[in-house]
């Protein structure tokens, strides 16, 4: 009993995969599909601001989640690190100068999860609870625990 | 209040008061929102992009191996951000800078915009993870700086917004006097002419189209409304001078039937009178001739035939008044001839009381008359001027003058005495037979109806200037040219007063 006990509670925390409360975290995901494991830091500052981020000969895309102010503001403070008018006209500036294209937006997030699953190069962020339980989706990391 | 506002001036300057009053507080938060979220856009920009570039440091780095170097790169944090507050949770460790802010605390939760919570420190937490170990950095930046900065674009803003207003409500006042004042000045110059200055053009001195237009349209009714006036006034004149003449005519005609009745009435009983007296005259001078002379009966036969005689010259009078005259017996008179044969037989007559004095013009034209009725109108004008200075003496002037500002000119005669004058009632009768103010018994009051009745056979007019104590003039003024023709000549004696 006991160590079916320890059992359960040791694959909890290897399915959990990054360390997360899973309904207060703010996760980085992609589709079930995709072959991205991992992405640093940097990385996905790139690939929000528009810059091209190449993973197992994909080229990987952004997908920005406008369906919840909060989580938008924490994306904008914990992993972009602007305020959204430096963010924009960061954009623009990389879009017009570089030739990035701008992460497409999403004000649904019903819109948003269907189009991540439905694309391996897509990358997003959402709360935890969102795609914590869906089997479309892998977490990539925990961006941010409130 | 409605007083106040009753002015352009004011009322302009009470709409700029109001669309003001509701502008600007829109303006001003308007104007503060956008200050106030560039401040904080710059602030987040700021702190979040250090709070990165930490967190970066942490991640690439090798601090987090170490609480040494993981509290200095805290203090480093603080001294180069100007941070309140550095944190490093790691493995149930809490690193904490000691540089940051006094009593600062770390709330539950980071902010995620200015303002939350009352600590005036905006707190960031980004999670760590270096080489699979996990960890939390808590940075916190004060928040004053940034609320300083936006009181002072605050009051900046307000005293723009307070010296905008302050300069536009006098402007507002300015422009509202400068709009009134062409308006005040055709007000006051429609005052002017509603008092009676007709003359003055309603016009104002300025360059606004619209007043411009107004003062010309108004300018224009003045024209018209003078002009309707003055037609008005002229008509009245024309109506009234209309009137008087036709008064005069009224009056004349009615003295002239007056007259024509008289003068038919006794031209009737003087004929028969006369038919009655010539057997009497003849009769008595019959009689006379056989009475002894110095007889008693001679005496009175005498009597009776002086009487009888003096009535038939009363009866010639009257005839002589009631007579109408045969155009066919007059003919070219020279006045001057009649004036001085007329005076010939006056000064003989006059007391020495009485200065006779005569006034001829030159080069008098001759009129159409007969000699001897001509000498006896003179010598009954002569003979009414004597008797009104019979008792004080005067002086007596007859004269003849040429009137040529006509055409043909008018030849006129004037008797004039400075005798004891008349009243408008006895100017009034003058010409008629048998008027007389003279006591009774002293005049038959035939005289002065004879004149008339001989001037206006010649076709001349005969009328009389008098005022009571200042003497007569009486005037008789013959047509030229032409043969006059007394109808046409109003030949109405008009015994007009006028003040000599």
């Amino acid at each position: 009993m006991k160590i079916a006990v320890i059992a359960t509670l040791a694959a909890l925390m290897l399915c959990a995969g990054p360390s997360a409360r899973a309904d207060e975290s703010l996760v980085l995901f992609v589709s079930a599909d995709s072959p991205v494991a991992r992405l640093e830091t940097i990385e996905v500052r790139e690939l929000f601001l528009g810059l091209t981020v190449i993973r197992n000969d994909r080229t990987l895309r952004a997908l920005d989640n406008y369906s919840d102010s909060r989580v938008h503001e924490a994306f904008l403070q914990n992993v972009i690190a602007m305020p959204e008018s430096a963010y924009v006209r960061r954009l623009l500036l990389i879009t017009l100068q570089q030739g990035g294209r701008r992460p497409a937006v999403y004000n649904s997030k019903t819109e948003l999860l269907n189009a991540v699953a439905g694309d391996p190069a897509a990358v997003s962020i959402a709360w935890a609870k969102d795609v914590a339980n869906d089997r479309r989706f892998k977490i990539l990391r925990v961006l941010w625990r409130d | 209040m409605a007083r106040l506002t009753s002015t352009l001036a004011s009322r302009i300057s009470l709409l700029m008061l109001l669309a003001h009053g509701v502008l600007l507080p829109l303006l001003f938060f308007g104007v503060m929102h956008v200050v106030e979220r560039s401040q904080v856009d710059q602030f987040l920009e700021q702190v979040r992009g250090f709070a990165r570039v930490v967190a970066d440091q942490f991640e690439l780095g090798d601090a987090l191996d170490s609480p040494e170097r993981s509290k200095a790169l805290l203090d480093s944090a603080i001294l180069r951000g100007d941070g309140a507050y550095a944190e490093l949770r790691a493995g149930g460790r809490d690193i904490r800078s000691e540089l940051g802010l006094a009593g600062v605390q770390r709330p539950p939760h980071q902010d995620l915009d200015v303002g939350q919570g009352d600590d005036e420190v905006y707190f960031i937490m980004l999670p760590l993870d270096h080489a699979g170990r996990q960890a939390e950095l808590w940075l916190g930046f004060d928040e004053r700086t940034l609320t300083a900065e936006i009181a002072e674009a605050r009051s900046r803003v307000l005293a723009v917004l307070a010296a905008y207003f302050a300069s536009t409500m006098v402007l507002a006042l300015l422009v509202g006097r400068w709009l009134s004042r062409p308006l005040t000045e055709l007000q006051q110059r429609s005052r002017r002419v509603a008092s009676g200055d007709y003359a003055l053009h309603l016009a104002a001195t300025t360059s606004l189209r619209e007043v411009v237009e107004l003062g010309r349209d108004l300018d224009r009714m003045r024209g018209e409304l003078v002009g309707v006036s003055e037609r008005l006034r002229q008509e009245i004149v024309a109506k009234e001078a209309v009137e008087s003449e036709r008064r005069t005519l009224e009056v004349q005609l009615r003295r002239r039937h007056r007259l024509e009745t008289v003068g038919t009435l006794a031209g009737g009983v003087a004929h028969e009178f006369n038919n009655a007296l010539v057997p009497i005259i003849l009769y008595t001078e019959s009689l006379l001739l056989d009475a002894p002379e110095g007889s008693s009966d001679a005496e009175q036969l005498q009597g009776v035939l002086s009487a009888a005689k003096r009535a038939r010259d009363i009866v010639r009078k009257v005839l002589v008044f009631s007579r109408d005259f045969d155009s066919t017996r007059l003919g070219p008179v020279r006045l001057e001839s009649a004036v001085d044969e007329a005076l010939k037989l006056f000064t003989a007559l006059v007391p020495a009381s009485i200065d006779v004095r005569q006034e001829l013009a030159a080069d008098i034209p001759t009129v159409l008359a007969d000699q001897g009725l001509l000498t006896q109108l003179i010598m009954n004008l002569c003979t009414n001027a004597f008797q009104a200075m019979q008792a004080t003496g005067g002086v007596l002037t007859i004269g003849v003058r040429v009137d040529r500002s006509v055409v043909p000119p008018i030849v006129e005669l004037y008797v004039a005495d400075t005798g004891h004058g008349m009243d408008s009632a006895t100017v009034e009768r003058i010409f008629e037979p048998f008027f007389t103010t003279r006591e009774v018994g002293s005049g038959t009051g035939l005289g002065l109806a004879v004149a008339h009745g001989i001037a206006t056979s010649f076709g001349a007019s005969i009328v009389v200037d008098s005022n009571p104590g200042e003497g007569a003039t009486f005037r008789v003024r013959f047509p030229t040219g032409q043969r006059a023709d007394a109808h046409n000549l109003a030949a109405e004696p008009e015994p007009m007063r006028s003040a000599r």
